[in-house]
């Protein structure tokens, strides 16, 4: 019972070797052609490095890794870039093709959050600054997972709102109308992004103003280059034409992941720089400015995760769509 | 569009042959068969889908999931207007290519050598 246990977690974890884009479908076909569970997994850890590297190739969003690494590269020292930039391309290839579970969520922020209680109250260590920040923890992290929850929720609301098939002309509407939306928000981001290249420099201290500046100069002249590029002539066959669409969402939902973060940066060189010493007492700076910044990472984490999620979800929808024959056909 | 690898002509034409039937395992299976005496790894197969999939030469949709697959779909394939010229195109050139070793070596050049 307990080998038998032992060997579907096994099974369970070599199963996540496979990236979700591509789970369902390869683990099928293993399934279907191998014919003891021994050769199964053989087989799923020798197609796995294929399946990783292609998927990782297939998320590729060139422009925004590059302003992701020039991000990381002014905070940390560069090999915590060579490091980092696999870990962004695993952590695009892996990304889970459902939204979040608000329940599950906030399971774990319970567990989380007594467990850091917990441990805060057995520490025999002299309550200093680290201390306080462990018994915080617990309620803390509570709260953290009241607002993810609160998140989830509410992104919940937003159906995906896809039919199982669509003609062409369907289709074409339906994209036109995202591409419509797209290009409207990503001209008011490009200009909040140009003012905030403009401020930066004057607000934070140099060199960091000026190199945040400069990101976010960048980061607002590739969405003017996006918005100026017209496109490619549009496709006449269904399948070219969602594929295209799935690309198109996929993208934008990374480049909206990465404008989040960006977004949190001055908020962090903010705290950094002295901005809660002018509305804290010195002794409970340290505590406040670690609290600003896990309020910060945590609230551009969530929403990144749980947006990602409703859009993941609307790419499998995407996957399954098929072609309803027109009614003028 | 840049010229077919080799690997993508053989996926391709698996793809035309198996018609309607094209997923995975038909298509890795034709894919061996066409290839022989060469193994070839799954997961090469696949990630040679994707590539010409994200290239427009190929489309694919997810089937109902099926018991025998452990309540999973397949994701079939088809060739797409790019693929078909493309496919059309390699074979001309290979077609070129044995008439011009069939006529400096004769007609006996496809024997297999002893």
């Amino acid at each position: 019972m307990e080998a038998a246990a032992l060997a579907e977690g096994l099974e369970g974890a070599v199963e996540r070797l496979i990236p979700p884009a591509a789970r369902e479908a390869v683990l099928g076909d293993l399934r279907e052609t191998c014919s003891s569970r021994g050769a199964y997994l053989r087989e799923i850890i020798k197609t796995a490095p294929f399946v990783i590297v292609s998927q990782m190739l297939r998320h590729l969003n060139l422009p925004v890794l590059m302003l992701q690494a020039a991000l990381i590269f002014w905070f940390f020292p560069g090999w915590v870039v060579a490091l980092a930039l696999p870990v962004l391309l695993l952590r695009e290839a892996f990304q889970p093709m459902t939204r979040p579970d608000a329940r599950a969520a906030l399971r774990n922020a319970m567990r989380l959050s007594f467990t850091g209680l917990f441990l805060g109250l057995v520490t025999p260590v002299p309550l200093n600054a680290a201390l306080a920040l462990a018994l915080l923890s617990g309620p803390f992290s509570l709260l953290l997972c009241g607002l993810r929850t609160g998140l989830i929720i509410s992104m919940d609301r937003c159906e995906a709102n896809l039919p199982d098939s669509m003609a062409l002309a369907e289709l074409r509407a339906f994209r036109d109308g995202f591409l419509t939306r797209l290009r409207q928000r990503r001209r008011l981001e490009m200009v909040a992004l140009g003012l905030g290249a403009l401020c930066w420099p004057r607000l934070i201290e140099a060199p960091l103003g000026i190199a945040l500046g400069a990101v976010f100069l960048a980061a607002s002249l590739y969405l003017f280059h996006l918005d100026m590029s017209g496109g490619d002539k549009e496709p006449a066959d269904f399948h070219v034409l969602r594929r295209r669409y799935v690309e198109e969402v996929r993208g934008d939902e990374q480049l909206r992941r990465f404008l989040c973060w960006l977004w949190v940066v001055p908020g962090l060189a903010a705290a950094h720089a002295g901005f809660v010493a002018m509305v804290v007492a010195p002794p409970e700076q340290t505590l406040a400015r670690a609290l600003l910044a896990v309020l910060l990472c945590f609230g551009a984490g969530a929403i990144n995760r749980e947006e990602r999620g409703r859009v993941q979800e609307e790419i499998s929808l995407l996957d399954r769509l098929s072609e309803k024959p027109s009614v003028l056909a | 569009m840049d010229a077919l690898g080799q690997f993508e002509q053989v996926v391709l034409t698996a793809i035309l042959a198996l018609g309607a039937d094209a997923y995975g395992v038909t298509i890795h299976a034709k894919v061996e068969d066409l290839s022989r005496p060469r193994k070839i790894a799954r997961g090469a197969v696949y990630a040679t889908l994707d590539r010409m999939e994200d290239k427009g030469l190929i489309g694919s949709w997810m089937s109902e999931p099926t018991p025998e697959r452990g309540g999973r779909s397949r994701r079939h394939y088809r060739l797409e207007k790019p693929g078909e010229k493309a496919l059309r195109e390699s074979a001309r050139q290979a077609q070129r290519l044995v008439e011009t070793i069939s006529g400096l070596l004769g007609g006996g050049a496809w024997k297999q050598p002893r």
